[in-house]
């Protein structure tokens, strides 16, 4: 696999990881200014997810642009289908718990949809790789 | 398993290369477009090159690729 993408220097990441967050703050701000019905100030998971967001987009950009080759693909092959079966048995487990403790109906069916999703996502995958 | 010479091959190139930068892990990574730590990993052996990487390395080196790989049968102890 070659890499297609340039090099980011070191400037660019720190550029990139300050003035990305920054201007969806921004954004944010200008669309609270815009929108008179949303609460100022902003709640703060809406911060956190203003600032959090766009910095894993970054990381997703410099792991794409620097460290991206076939072993790093094969590694976050493996590092993706762990994530995989914990969800796969986190779910089931806390459906469990969830319907003992007396959860609502759409929580419980929200963690099935899930969990099903997840499984044929999975199936179809396998399905389309295998085939093609 | 799969065994490589590619440690020993590299570090002969860099004494004998007039700049030995290029043969440095850093150097040959940049050329074969992959990272640093890939060729960490290939040297120590934890790491299989796929067959167009080999290929690559192989032409890096101006060598076939069965005098940089070797394949070892487990069972037989070849």
């Amino acid at each position: 696999m070659e890499n297609k993408l340039p090099q980011l220097s070191n400037r660019s990441i720190v550029a990139l990881l300050i003035t990305i967050p920054v201007a969806c703050l921004l954004a944010l701000i200008v669309t609270i200014i815009i929108i008179p019905t949303m609460s100022w100030p902003p709640d703060p998971p809406l911060i956190a997810a203003t600032i959090v967001g766009p910095i894993i987009i970054v990381g997703f950009m410099i792991y794409g642009a620097n460290l991206r080759d076939e072993r790093t693909v094969q590694v976050s092959d493996k590092a993706a289908r762990n994530g995989f079966m914990f969800i796969l048995y986190v779910i089931p487990i806390l459906l469990v718990v969830l319907s003992v403790t007396g959860a609502s109906f759409e929580t419980l069916m929200v963690l099935l949809i899930l969990v099903l999703g997840v499984i044929a996502v999975a199936g179809i995958s396998a399905f389309y790789y295998y085939h093609r | 398993m799969i065994a490589n010479k590619l440690k020993d091959l590299r570090e002969k190139m860099m004494k004998q290369s007039v700049r030995s930068e290029d043969w440095t892990q850093e150097g040959l990574a940049k050329r074969l477009g992959v990272t640093r730590q890939t060729i960490i990993s290939m040297e120590k052996g934890t790491y299989n090159p796929s067959l167009v990487l080999a290929f690559k390395i192989a032409h890096e080196f101006g060598m076939a690729i069965e005098d940089i790989f070797e394949y070892r049968d487990e069972k037989n102890g070849e």
